[in-house]
């Protein structure tokens, strides 16, 4: 990434911005499941790089626009792009990095012009489909929408999380391994299910919060996202409970309060909610396992297949 | 990996899973109408499909021999592809070479320049871009003209002489001028013609300097 987001004017204002958050380190999981996809099926990381530095500039773009639509305070267990520059440069900055990140796939001169132009594709589809997802997630909150179901949440994670996160890396790079010979429909489940149980963890594990996960703790309470618990929670309170939730969800995020965020904490734990989403993850979990089977049973067994075997509990299991 | 802890969760696990996999099959199938939608109705979309261009699984030794031949024509098929735009280029090139010649001669101008009594030189180039040999042919110049009307029949020698230039290629041709010593310093305008070729004619201008 280093060398696409090299130095340029106006750096104070824009490329140092553009290099904030690829500077800090992240998990790079996205990059490392498309080289090892890449690999498994027979072809050199360094056929893969192009793409898997688009994706990875295409997600920290990502990040930057995120954080300013959930007005976060902390990415990565430092200030946010438009905490440190202000609204308007953060924004202008995002906008840039995620024209950017087309660069390293374009001009690639390791791949085929028709290969490049599948994984272009692929990667228009990335945007479209996160896009169209994080409308859901913010329209939902504006609009303080509290009779979502299990399947929207899916689909709301489907698209925000699972396809550029796990789904779209594998394709990608079994389209480069494979020199697009490869089936998208095995692997393009395994990432599917491998995402939702990562995302339903990742909404979990928002709930310890603390310095170790990089983000404010309860912060996904405070702004009222329809996480599958709280969609639980809505279905399944009664009473007093429930009309002070509905209450509280359309005073959020302006009016919600560490209190209030406390008091849904208590009423999840009360209602079963954190045991349902739990148990909804594992089952997702056991189907991201058969799954894979399937998605690599073209490939022979390989170092890079027991890394990506070995991803699905490092992603599952982590604190941070 | 987890495992049910009792029946009535194992069946609200089934539920999930159940639940998840339409949700998966209803994006997979919006993300490969998209792909379809753009290349048209009557085509299956080359850019993103997974599902219903998905090949039976098989022996990955196969699967990997696939990868290769299809690897190996996407070099053949970017090879042909720079070959083709050379080749394209290379003709709009002779193409806009060829008109500029008919319509534009003009633009082709000998430059010589020396003292009265001196020699001047000048190289010139005749291209033929026709498809056929240019036969001998014997170059000559005009009378020159200056601007108040006065004409300079110069004894021009070209070297060589007669040119005889192959189909596609060029000559280059010396052209030397004895400038009379009597003469105004000035510039003086003419042709350099070939006999037989009446649609090529390249300007001739001589400044003499005292």
């Amino acid at each position: 990434m280093t060398e696409f987001l090299g130095p340029g004017e106006p750096s104070p204002y824009l490329y140092d911005l553009v290099r904030e958050y690829p500077s800090r380190a992240g998990k790079g999981v996205r990059p490392a499941l498309l080289l090892a996809t890449c690999q498994a099926f027979g072809r050199p990381s360094d056929e893969a790089l192009g793409a898997a530095v688009a994706l990875e500039m295409l997600h920290n773009a990502f990040l930057i626009h995120d954080d300013v639509e959930d007005q976060s305070a902390l990415r990565r267990g430092n200030p946010t792009l438009h905490e440190l520059h202000g609204i308007g440069l953060a924004v202008n900055a995002g906008d840039s990095l995620a024209h950017l990140a087309m660069q390293p796939l374009v001009g690639d001169r390791a791949l085929s012009t028709r290969l490049k132009e599948r994984l272009v594709a692929e990667l228009l589809m990335v945007v479209r489909q996160t896009t169209e997802g994080q409308a859901l997630d913010l329209g939902w909150r504006r609009d303080s929408v509290v009779d979502l179901d299990p399947a929207a949440y899916l689909t709301m994670a489907g698209k925000k999380t699972c396809w550029y996160s796990t789904v779209a890396p594998l394709r990608m790079g079994a389209i480069i391994g494979s020199s697009g010979t490869a089936q998208l429909h095995a692997l393009s489940r395994f990432g599917f299910f491998l995402g939702v149980a990562f995302q339903i963890r990742d909404d979990l594990l928002d709930l310890k919060g603390g310095s170790g996960s990089g983000k404010e703790p309860f912060g996904d309470l405070r702004e009222g996202k329809p996480t599958l618990m709280l969609i639980h929670l809505l279905a399944t309170a009664a009473g007093d409970d429930r009309r002070w939730l509905v209450d509280y969800l359309h005073a959020a995020p302006s009016g919600s309060s560490s209190e209030g965020a406390c008091r849904v904490h208590d009423l999840m734990v009360r209602y079963g909610s954190l045991t349902y989403a739990r148990d909804f993850a594992a089952a997702m979990e056991v189907e991201a396992h058969r799954a894979f089977g399937k998605a690599f049973s073209t490939v022979g067994d390989s170092e890079h297949l027991g890394f990506l075997r070995g991803m699905i509990p490092y992603m599952l299991a982590r604190q941070s | 990996m987890t495992f049910a802890r009792n029946p009535e969760q194992a069946g609200q696990q089934a539920q999930a899973v159940q639940s998840a996999s339409a949700v998966f099959e209803q994006l997979l199938e919006e993300v490969e109408g998209a792909a379809r939608g753009e290349a048209g109705p009557d085509q299956p979309g080359p850019a993103l499909t997974g599902h219903s261009s998905d090949q039976p699984a098989g022996d990955w030794g196969l699967n990997g021999l696939r990868a290769t031949v299809m690897q190996s024509l996407d070099l053949y098929s970017d090879l042909l592809r720079q070959i083709l735009g050379l080749y394209s280029d290379a003709v709009q090139g002779s193409l806009e070479r060829n008109r500029g010649g008919r319509q534009e001669p003009a633009h082709d101008r000998v430059e010589l320049s020396g003292m009265a009594g001196s020699m001047a030189t000048a190289r010139l180039w005749l291209h033929n871009t026709t498809a056929q040999a240019l036969p001998p042919t014997r170059l000559w110049l005009t009378e020159l003209f200056g601007h108040d009307g006065s004409r300079l029949a110069l004894a021009a020698t070209f070297d060589p002489p007669t040119v005889e230039v192959p189909a596609g290629e060029s000559a280059e041709i010396c052209l030397e001028v004895p400038i009379p010593a009597d003469i105004a310093s000035g510039t003086y305008h003419g042709y350099a013609l070939g006999l037989g070729l009446p649609e090529a004619a390249a300007q001739v201008h001589l400044l003499v300097t005292s």
